[in-house]
């Protein structure tokens, strides 16, 4: 090879990685392309298991079960095993019910302002709105596609006080997620694993029930 | 006596009039270039009674967190923008507020390691639970409640994502503090706002509006400082984008609106009363040397306003407002004067005719306001000497000066130049039916005077404007919290003995009107002797025995959920903890901001509030319970109303009775006859009559401004009641009746401007002026007369 066709090969070489080089250092195009795959999303329904290691057990706590979203504001949480339970969130309201007490509690997110907050951060990481976190946390790209982003929050952010760092990775189609991992500051561990999502179908309107029978 | 005065007087005026005339001049020309220097006050301090306990809650408003407080509220204008977009607005505004006027800007809180506060927080448990809560406590230490909690526990785990509420609920493994965790969510609402905490941010329930709280080291009643903070903020919302409104909630709005609309008034009412003035005297006598008639009541009183602006240290916007009324008393006598000499071109001669009654009725009408010397009301004080020195002054320059340039003044034809004076009606059946007719007409009046009724509420002569009321009605819309609770204040040297009182307070109100009706934050963090009790009983219920049963019951029951041996260490650990007494939560975000809500520092020593509703039976029921606690006391809108209310009626009968009275003796020392001086009075016993009786039919209620007006109408009225049974006395062709009816109408127009006026105090005024100048000056013409014809005289029917 010339020393010119060298130097026309760099050039072809440069031409062709340096925007793939460029992308994976820009999380916030990352983002907004996922916000704007997961925002064609309006109801999803999936199965999911979650394994949370906590100082405070012996053994991590794994429960499975179904996840209902209706976005904006309806979010029910349901645990088939090890225990049956089920929460769900209505707008400023969430009901929660168990199968050994069968009693519902219901919360007033207006009345416990703390609790609120808490909530929204449960949404915000199922919602896949992650381009208003940039103010807060430092995003990092570990995968680009199907896209995997690290969340580690600012210090001077009010998560800093409660989580370490939440990774999320996505289904291929990066309409959805198929794992979230938290990592809190005290040590506690959790991961989320979704499958069989179904995106954009009409959903059982006794999923946002905290009846026993509800589904 | 009088005369011979007179005379002396005027030949040395004679001789130096130009010399006079051009200090005068100089005078109100210095007097106007004052106006300008002058220290103005706009508080409504200045209008209250110096009442021990009015002037301790205008103290404690002005030293409390409310004073130096405002909220903004910010709104979406439209549909297209998200509530992210205004918070983002709202953010950049807060960080663009600096010192010296804004002290600290409160735009977000973080909530979000509450759970984690709250665990912190209850290394304090041992201090806070008080013995009903310890037996609560030991009913729990059971194998199915210890079941149950664990159950409860192991659930809570199974939500999604992070784990917020675990830590807490492993210090509390029995549960004892939700007693604890509902006092501070009652605590955060009892200002009764519906609040939304959203990622830190105070969002309202429909998620379009969010607000901050500034503190600023303006204090609400400082009314320049006040206008400084307002037009600030307003030049910082400006910079808002065009989808953002905001709304200032603030007492600084009220100074300031009031302020603006005083200003306004006092404009309108001038710009009125002066063009009809001068119409009036331009097109009715035809004579420029009239309008000296309207300018002497004018420069006496810009010599006055500069002389009290000396002698008080500040002049009172309101006291300023009422010039007009004085300008319309003060050229009585000049008019009186003027017709007189005009009436029989006979300069000095005619003047002295009128001398004596338009002196009594100056010193008559300078008594009616002098009373307002006795007033506790610094502002009332500051109008009795305003108004005394104006209409003294005015006396002067019309009863020496005005005759000087009068004589020399062309002399025309009587009834060329003005209307002929009104004859009366000379018959018996007339005088009859006139008298048949006025008592008729006044027992209808008192008959409708029954449904008279005082009107307390001084928010009613708030005169802040529209605006300032409608963007407090739209933050009440979204806000909610538009009854404000009444507050009970704890006041002492140290924080500490203010926590014990404020304990002692909360513990006497559970009973009287139940925990859920006061918000006290002793429910949270009592006094240190109360702590100390609840330590004592702490350490002696945690026995090695008892520890050790219930770490059983958590290990046994433990195993079926798979918890760590050690899960419940977090709470072991703060049983046997070394308290400090003396040391309150630091560093816990949920204290500070109840403290700042309930704790104010103040000068010397600090205030501790309490919140609970503003309901007559509630503040009667705490008023007795603060009775025995020194240093507490209990403020609410009504209460303070009604303690104005008091203090004011209270002193302004007493005013009101020795003004009668100083009206009736300075009355009958001119006239020296009784029948004569009771005479005189029938304008007084009509305009009070009438006012009484025009209140309620207007659907108005009876007023402090209308009390007062009342008397200043007495002082007015009375005149004309003299000058008429004057006239029927001595029959002088003075133009007696031609002079009442100019001195009438000229009142009515300073009175009658006042209706144009937007503060509520202002036109209650000048609704009462009005009513009772026009109800005196009707009877003093149209019922002395014939009363005087029936009664004094029956056989001069020339009356």
């Amino acid at each position: 090879m010339t020393r010119t066709g060298s130097w026309k090969a760099w050039v072809i070489f440069l031409g062709i990685t340096f925007p793939v080089v460029c992308g994976a250092s820009d999380p916030k195009a990352i983002l907004l392309r996922i916000e704007q795959k997961m925002s064609e999303v309006k109801t999803i329904e999936a199965d999911f298991t979650q394994e949370k290691i906590l100082a405070a057990f012996k053994r991590p706590l794994l429960s499975k079960g179904k996840i209902f979203i209706q976005k904006p504001l309806l979010f029910s949480w349901r645990v088939d095993a090890p225990v049956r339970y089920c929460m769900v969130i209505k707008e400023d309201s969430l009901k929660q019910w168990d199968e050994e007490t069968k009693q519902v509690q219901h919360i007033s997110l207006t009345d416990k302002p703390g609790f609120s907050d808490v909530i929204a951060q449960i949404k915000i990481w199922f919602s896949g709105e992650y381009s208003s976190l940039v103010k807060e946390y430092a995003v990092k790209v570990l995968s680009e596609e199907p896209a995997q982003l690290e969340f580690s929050p600012n210090a001077s952010s009010p998560a800093a006080e409660v989580i370490k760092t939440v990774r999320v990775a996505f289904e291929s189609d990066e309409r959805y997620l198929r794992e979230i991992y938290i990592e809190e500051k005290g040590g506690d561990k959790t991961t989320i694993t979704f499958s069989s999502a179904k995106l954009n179908t009409a959903i059982d309107p006794s999923a946002w029930e905290v009846k026993p029978d509800a589904k | 006596m009088l005369n011979s005065l007179f005379d002396s007087i005027n030949s040395l005026l004679e001789r130096h009039k130009l010399f006079i005339a051009a200090s005068i001049g100089i005078l109100i020309l210095l007097s106007v270039a004052n106006l300008f220097r002058l220290p103005y006050d706009n508080t409504i301090e200045t209008m209250l009674p110096v009442d021990r306990d009015i002037m301790r809650d205008m103290r404690f408003l002005r030293e409390s967190g409310f004073s130096d407080k405002l909220v903004i509220s910010f709104g979406l204008k439209d549909e297209t923008h998200t509530l992210e977009d205004l918070l983002h607005a709202a953010g950049q505004f807060s960080d663009r507020l600096e010192p010296p006027l804004v002290k600290e800007v409160i735009s977000r809180i973080s909530p979000q390691n509450m759970p984690q506060e709250m665990a912190s927080f209850l290394h304090y448990l041992p201090q806070l639970l008080g013995p009903e809560a310890l037996d609560a406590m030991s009913k729990k230490i059971n194998p199915k409640d210890v079941q149950d909690r664990l159950r409860f526990i192991y659930r809570q785990s199974l939500t999604p994502g992070i784990s917020f509420s675990i830590p807490y609920l492993l210090t509390d493994p029995l549960g004892v503090s939700s007693g604890i965790v509902n006092n501070i969510g009652k605590l955060s609402m009892s200002l009764g706002y519906d609040v939304v905490v959203k990622e830190g941010h105070l969002v309202s329930k429909d998620s379009r509006h969010t607000m901050i709280i500034v503190k600023t080291p303006v204090i609400l009643t400082e009314g320049f400082g006040a206008r400084d903070l307002v037009n600030y903020l307003q030049e910082r919302i400006k910079e808002l984008p065009e989808y953002v409104s905001a709304d200032i909630i603030a007492g600084h709005m009220h100074t300031v609106g009031n302020e603006d609309t005083v200003k306004r008034d006092i404009w309108l009412i001038t710009c009125i009363a002066t063009t009809s003035f001068l119409l009036l005297f331009l097109f009715v006598f035809r004579d420029p040397v009239a309008v000296g008639i309207f300018l002497i009541p004018v420069g006496a009183i810009l010599v006055s306003i500069s002389i009290t602006g000396f002698v008080f240290d500040t002049l009172s916007y309101f006291v300023v407002g009422m010039c007009s009324v004085i300008a319309g008393i003060a050229d009585d006598y000049g008019i009186f004067v003027y017709v007189a000499v005009r009436k029989k071109a006979g300069g000095l001669e005619s003047v002295k005719k009128v001398f004596t009654p338009v002196l009594l009725g100056g010193l008559t009408t300078i008594g009616t306001f002098a009373v307002f010397f006795l007033s506790s009301i610094p502002g009332y004080r500051q109008l009795a000497f305003l108004s005394s020195v104006s209409i003294a002054l005015c006396l002067v320059f019309t009863l020496f000066l005005l005759p000087h340039y009068l004589s020399k003044a062309k002399i025309v034809e009587p009834g060329k130049t003005m209307p002929p004076p009104a004859i009366p009606i000379r018959s018996k059946r007339y005088d009859h039916f006139v008298i048949a007719l006025w008592v008729l007409i006044l027992a209808a009046m008192m008959i409708q005077a029954k449904n008279l009724h005082m009107d307390n509420d001084i928010a009613r002569f708030d005169g802040a404007g529209p605006e300032v009321f409608s963007a407090e009605d739209r933050f009440h819309e979204t806000w909610g919290g538009k009854i404000l609770p009444a507050i009970l204040v704890v006041s002492a040297g140290t924080l500490e003995e203010a926590y014990q009182v404020n304990t002692e307070i909360y513990e006497a109100a559970k009973q009287t009107i139940g925990a859920d009706n006061f918000s006290s934050l002793a429910a949270l963090w009592p006094g240190m002797n109360t702590r100390k009790d609840n330590l004592l009983r702490w350490r002696n219920f945690w026995s090695p025995e008892k520890e050790e049963e219930f770490k059983k019951l958590l290990l046994e029951h433990g195993r079926a959920f798979d918890f760590s041996e050690d899960a419940f260490q977090p709470f072991f650990e703060q049983l046997h903890q070394t308290q400090d007494l003396t040391v309150e939560p630091v560093g816990l975000d949920f204290f500070d901001r109840l403290k700042d809500q309930f704790v104010v520092k103040k000068q010397g020593g600090y205030n501790i509030l309490s919140y609970f509703p503003d309901q007559a039976d509630y503040i009667a029921a705490l008023s007795a319970v603060c009775s025995g606690h020194p240093g507490t006391f209990v403020v609410s809108r009504k209460h303070f109303s009604s303690e104005i209310s008091n203090a004011l009626g209270s002193e302004i009968v007493y005013i009101a009775i020795l003004s009668v009275l100083l009206t009736v003796a300075f009355t009958f020392i001119l006239l020296r006859d009784l029948k004569m001086t009771i005479l005189a009075m029938v304008p007084l016993v009509t305009c009070i009559v009438m006012i009484a009786g025009a209140i309620p039919l207007s659907g108005l209620k009876l007023s402090m401004p209308s009390i007062l007006a009342t008397m200043v109408v007495v002082g007015i009225v009375t005149d004309y009641g003299v000058f008429i049974v004057y006239y029927c006395k001595n029959r002088y062709e003075t133009g007696t009746y031609l002079a009442v009816t100019f001195a009438a109408a000229t009142t009515l127009i300073g009175t009658g401007a006042l209706l144009f006026a937007h503060h509520p105090v202002m036109f209650s005024i000048g609704m009462t002026l009005t009513t009772g100048v026009f109800a005196g000056y009707l009877s003093s013409l149209i019922v002395i007369p014939p009363l005087y014809r029936c009664w004094v005289n029956e056989k001069d029917q020339m009356v």
